[in-house]
């Protein structure tokens, strides 16, 4: 196995409050590792800690305990270009688009910013084509360009967030309920387009999602979480089959008993 | 006692610099007094903003014109006094976007006891109360913790249980849930599906539910509307429309279901451009020559069911 990415121990403790101070054990000794060109599948319950594992993975959050090592090398001592190479290699698609879009910004000037700021294109309208080959990716009309974050639907910010990812071309994708806000037949499309993008680039993913069908059509490893712990991981097969953890289990079955009454 | 939600000929368009922006074209449907309506369709179809024009909810950029009857008030026109009265209370509200909706500056308890005592002349302390016992419901074991926070101390799904709350905290006769189970994990959208589906029988409220989950819509709704590019383009029984949809669209919409294999509909044939007949011509598979020419009227088959495509007429 290549591993391109190791979470290796990682803890990470919110504290809160002044007056009566109390900490969340959001993130508990989580390790696994994300290999090469492959989709590692994660799912747990609301608050489980997969978006705060998320974030420290993307380095946008640090570790209280533990580390994060891409190719070997431990991310948290990256300074300078090195750590502006990572913010490009490793791109996130938040959960919540809004929030992810600069709200001052025409969508067009964000886009064409975030190229320029990773010196990718060597001349403005190369970057206008980039952008205008990736919005036809994610299946959106080149006029929201002209529009600013808050004039878009919510489905329609969720695939503008997954076409700034793929602009800046990085090996790496942790994608954090990336087609909750939409249909199911946009989903098909996007989801599509990650595999295919997968198979001829070799990007490597982390897929977090509540929906058990996307999670066993994507992924090569599936991981469960369970208030801060990962509490069972393996392939695919074996996690969707034969789940040995309890919590897994009822996973499984309230996703598909739910099913089952439609078909 | 509830009356209907009744829109007649909504037109909505915004003004952006580049022009204007058709989001919702001749819309007109009743959503029923005692029942739950379903809204589902593409992503940018105009489902929000439908919504929100209710509550009269959209940007100032927002131009509106048709007429939304609730009873006898107009609400398009009502003056705003009383829509705002009107707002939380008889008509709530679950907004899509629970980050805009939440205020970060300010503790969870406290907007909740806001919103009750906007309203009533409750306690805080009461108000408070009755905000921890409507939490638990929506699963949270530790409400009184939850209430001491704010938001961005959340995670994506907390925030999302946490404004659906909020939309029902008034016990409203009327809710617009719009997509209040995404984001949330399979036993807890079954319990938000059930305090739904509860609230409903208990306090005999009436829902307007706009959601991608279109087993979820299956299930809850007693009828549904189906949209595409600012249209109804199927509305009938919620059983019916899902396991037997008439309109190409919708047919699609159902064949894209994970389950299914992971198949979208085609995008839209280049070749088909430029046309000015039904507004899915381009993506459908069984269009022929007079599509492209004369948009298709609502036609009405014997089932009730109401479908705007040339197949039928
Ligand atoms: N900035 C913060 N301060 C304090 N607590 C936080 C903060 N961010 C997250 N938490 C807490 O950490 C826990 C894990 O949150 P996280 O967002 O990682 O969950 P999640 O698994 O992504 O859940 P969901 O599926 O609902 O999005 C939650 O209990 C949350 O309240
Ligand atoms: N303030 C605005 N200015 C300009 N256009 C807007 C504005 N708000 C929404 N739109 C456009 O109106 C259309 C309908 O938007 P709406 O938010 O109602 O879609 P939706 O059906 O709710 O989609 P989703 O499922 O993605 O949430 C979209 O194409 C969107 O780009
Ligand atoms: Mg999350
Ligand atoms: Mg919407």
């Amino acid at each position: 196995m290549d591993n391109l990415m190791e979470i290796r121990h990682v803890s990470k403790d919110f504290s809160h409050g002044v007056f009566r101070p109390s900490v969340t054990h959001a993130v508990k000794d989580v390790s696994f590792s994300l290999e090469r060109g492959k989709t590692f599948g994660l799912a747990g319950g609301s608050g489980c800690g997969k978006t705060t594992l998320t974030r420290m993975i993307s380095g946008l959050l640090s570790p209280t305990s533990g580390q994060i090592l891409l190719n070997g090398k431990d991310i948290t001592g990256l300074t300078g270009a090195a750590r502006k190479h990572y913010h490009r290699q490793v791109q996130v698609v938040f959960q919540n688009p809004e929030a992810s879009l600069d709200p001052t910004m025409r969508i067009r000037d964000s886009l064409l910013e975030a190229l320029e700021i990773h010196g990718i294109g060597s001349s403005k309208d190369e970057r206008m084509n980039r952008i205008l080959e990736k919005l036809k990716l994610v299946a959106l009309p080149d006029y929201l360009l002209d529009r600013h974050p808050h004039q878009i639907s919510g489905g329609e910010g969720q695939r503008l967030v997954i076409c700034r990812a793929l602009l800046l071309e990085p090996e790496i994708l942790l994608l954090d309920e990336p087609t909750s806000m939409l249909d199911v037949s946009v989903q098909a499309h996007i989801m599509n387009i990650l595999q295919r993008l997968q198979q001829e680039l070799g990007l490597t993913y982390l897929f977090i999602t509540h929906d058990i069908e996307l999670l066993g059509w994507i992924s090569h490893r599936i991981g469960v979480m369970y208030q801060g712990q990962l509490v069972e991981a393996g392939p695919r097969d074996q996690i969707m089959e034969h789940p040995s953890n309890a919590y897994t289990q009822g996973l499984l079955s309230a996703f598909r008993d739910w099913d089952k009454e439609y078909t | 006692m509830t009356q209907d939600i009744q829109i007649e000929d909504l037109n909505v368009y915004f003004e952006t610099a580049s022009g204007p922006v058709y989001a919702v074209k001749n819309l007109s449907t009743t959503f029923h007094a005692g029942k739950i309506s379903g809204v589902i369709g593409e992503s940018g179809s105009g489902k929000s903003v439908m919504g929100m024009s209710i509550l009269r909810l959209l940007p100032n950029t927002a131009r509106v014109t048709g007429k939304c009857f609730f009873g006898d008030q107009e609400l398009y026109t009502l003056p705003l006094r009383q829509l705002r009265k009107l707002r939380g209370k008889q008509i709530g509200l679950i907004p899509q976007n629970p980050n805009a909706s939440l205020d970060p500056v300010m503790k969870v308890k406290r907007q909740f006891v806001e919103a009750v005592t906007a309203h009533t002349s409750l306690s805080r302390r009461n108000a408070a109360q009755d905000a921890g016992a409507l939490l638990e419901q929506f699963g949270f074991t530790d409400a009184g913790a939850i209430l001491d926070r704010y938001s961005f101390q959340m995670s994506g799904g907390m925030n999302q249980r946490l404004v659906s709350a909020l939309g029902l905290i008034n016990q409203p006769g009327w809710v617009i849930a719009d997509e209040p189970t995404k984001g949330l994990d399979a036993p807890l959208r079954n319990q938000v599906y059930r305090v739904l589906r509860q609230i409903y029988r208990k306090n005999h409220s009436s829902m307007i539910l706009i959601t991608h989950d279109l087993l979820l819509a299956r299930q809850l709704c007693d009828d549904i509307r189906v949209m595409y590019q600012g249209q109804i383009v199927e509305q009938g029984d919620a059983r019916a429309v899902i396991d037997a949809p008439k309109h190409p669209y919708t047919a699609g919409l159902v064949g894209s279901l994970p389950s299914r294999g992971m198949h979208p509909i085609p995008l839209p044939d280049p070749k088909c451009e430029g046309h000015s007949g039904c507004p899915f011509y381009p993506r459908c598979e069984k269009a022929t020559a007079g599509c492209a020419e004369h948009p298709p009227g609502e036609v009405t088959l014997p089932d009730g069911r109401k479908v705007r495509c040339r197949l039928y007429g």
